[in-house]
């Protein structure tokens, strides 16, 4: 599926400072994904998670710091130049186009992507992996229940074929049944080779998942190493796991 | 076929009124298809119809140039007027594209090449029925093909959200553009064959009330296709001419239709075409 071998580093950020009207939200945060492997970010609500995915696909600008992604800098690009290098975002609360039909939602996923054939072949693949989207194909993506608008969201991030994908609170809002079908799909993502940077508020499924992991508090990493080492430390568990 | 010339002769003023003011519905359509509330579309109109008008008149070139090149002059306004503004949205681009039109104006009351608060009289009538029914339906046919298109999706997918847009790797600002100019080239060129099918035109024609006939046209007959401002506009001309026999109380009543469309078919009069074909 993609040309650079697993385990190298695929995205990595530096020092990344970014925010919302005069203060900083994120003082100098470093993040590395390597290729092929699932890291997650968790942490509290407001601690700068999602800033943190929204600087890097571009949708708020990075005051200082870098963003390197396949060896080449992507912050300051715009939004949809950074979907076009390979990274694209699954956003909280999904943001699907909700007067546009399940199709015509996942057909806008392929945007960047050229040859109608391959396409058509994806949207198949996607309803396969996801049958309900099938039956609901025609339907407009706002009538869709929480749990089917999330699998839409991700199926339409997946359709630009991105070399990472940012997936920010999958869980969000979802019934415990419903959780652990999108984690079980998380899962069998990485095990085709998709690189994913995970933000979760869910830390314990979030964990279970990921081969690395990196704890928030305030717009730092006050915390980070493989995802079960992190799972097993005192302060994270009384934190987040209690 | 007598009674089909008389009835042109009688009323061929208002039915070349309709024809300009669905162009003009249709260049307001455009930006809304966009998700732009752009309200300077009086503005073009009155850049193309002097640029034209003149160029007419006191240069001598031959009509189709001279409305074409007023046409290019509107679009590149567009893209003017539409660089400054891509960063605002609803209502305040719409006071900013407001305020555009009326600076147009004043600059049109203030030259002396415009003629001032006078205008220009002595146009000749070069804009013909057939002439502007073909315009129309040139329009509508592109306008529509534009829908089927790529952009026509991008518009859709902007118009609904613009940051989900941009994150599934669409241009917000190239096709936002593109819809400025395309909506100014429109509205300018209805312009210019409402000037040419007048015999003089002053600042009063671009006033603020023109823009609002054009949105109400787009909006009353239906936003959500091309048919729809090309309807409401039908509507919108041919109202007031219908209702003269209640003399004072015409604009009242033509008032409270307006407001029941509105009330009673929030998708527009076109959306009745649309569950017709349907069902």
């Amino acid at each position: 599926m993609n040309a650079i071998p697993a385990g190298v580093t695929l995205l990595d950020v530096r020092g990344l400072h970014a925010g919302y009207g005069r203060s900083d939200v994120l003082h100098g945060i470093d993040v590395r994904i390597e290729q092929g492997r699932i890291a997650s970010i968790i942490g509290a609500n407001g601690a700068g998670k999602t800033t943190t995915l929204l600087a890097i696909s571009g949708l708020l600008p990075v005051r200082a710091g870098s963003i390197e992604f396949s060896g080449a800098r992507i912050d300051g690009r715009t939004a949809h130049a950074i979907v076009s290098s390979g990274v694209t975002q699954v956003p909280e609360g999904r943001l699907i186009l909700s007067q546009m039909s399940v199709r015509e939602n996942l057909e806008l996923g392929a945007w960047t992507r050229h040859g109608r054939a391959a396409v058509d072949d994806d949207i198949e693949a996607m309803f396969a992996r996801f049958p309900i989207l099938r039956e609901r194909a025609a339907l407009a993506a706002g009538s869709l229940s929480g749990g089917e608008q999330q699998m839409l969201a991700i199926a339409r991030g997946l359709m630009a074929r991105p070399k990472l994908l940012l997936l920010d609170e999958p869980s969000l809002g979802l019934a415990p049944k419903l959780v652990a079908q999108i984690f079980g799909i998380i899962e069998s993502l990485r095990e085709e080779g998709q690189s994913i940077l995970l933000v979760e508020q869910n830390a314990r499924q979030a964990l279970a998942i990921s081969d690395y992991a990196y704890v928030m508090e305030r717009g730092s990493v006050v915390r980070e190493g493989p995802a079960g080492e992190v799972a097993r430390d005192p302060a994270v568990i009384s934190a987040y796991l209690g | 076929m007598h009674a089909l010339t008389a009835f042109y002769s009688a009323h061929s003023a208002l039915i070349n009124q309709i024809g300009v003011n669905a162009l003009l519905a249709l260049s307001i359509w455009v930006t809304l298809a966009c998700g732009q509330l752009s309200l300077g579309n009086m503005g073009f109109m009155a850049i193309t119809a002097y640029a034209s008008v003149l160029l007419v008149l006191r240069a001598h070139w031959p009509f189709f140039p001279a409305v074409l090149a007023g046409t290019g002059l509107a679009a590149i306004a567009g893209l003017l007027l539409g660089w400054p503004v891509l960063r605002l949205r609803g209502v305040f681009l719409a006071i900013a594209t407001i305020g555009f039109g009326e600076i147009v104006r004043i600059f049109a009351v203030n030259l002396s090449v415009t003629g001032g608060a006078e205008g220009i009289a002595g146009i000749p009538q070069l804009a013909s029925t057939p002439i502007i029914y073909s315009s129309l339906a040139l329009a509508v046919f592109l306008l529509w093909r534009l829908t089927r298109s790529r952009a026509g999706r991008a518009f859709a997918a902007i118009a609904q959200d613009e940051v989900a847009a941009a994150g599934l790797g669409i241009d917000p600002a190239a096709y936002k553009l593109a819809a400025f100019a395309i909506g100014a080239a429109i509205a300018g060129y209805a312009g210019a064959l409402s000037a040419f099918s007048s015999f003089f035109i002053s600042p009063t024609d671009y006033s603020f009330g023109r823009v609002v006939d054009m949105l109400a046209s787009a909006v009353v007959g239906g936003i959500g296709s091309v048919g729809g401002p090309v309807l409401g506009s039908i509507l919108l001309t041919l109202l007031p001419e219908t209702l003269r026999f209640l003399q004072n109380y015409r604009d009242v009543i033509n008032g409270l239709i307006l407001l029941f469309v509105i009330v009673f078919l929030p998708q527009g009069l076109w959306s009745l075409v649309d569950r017709r074909r349907a069902s």
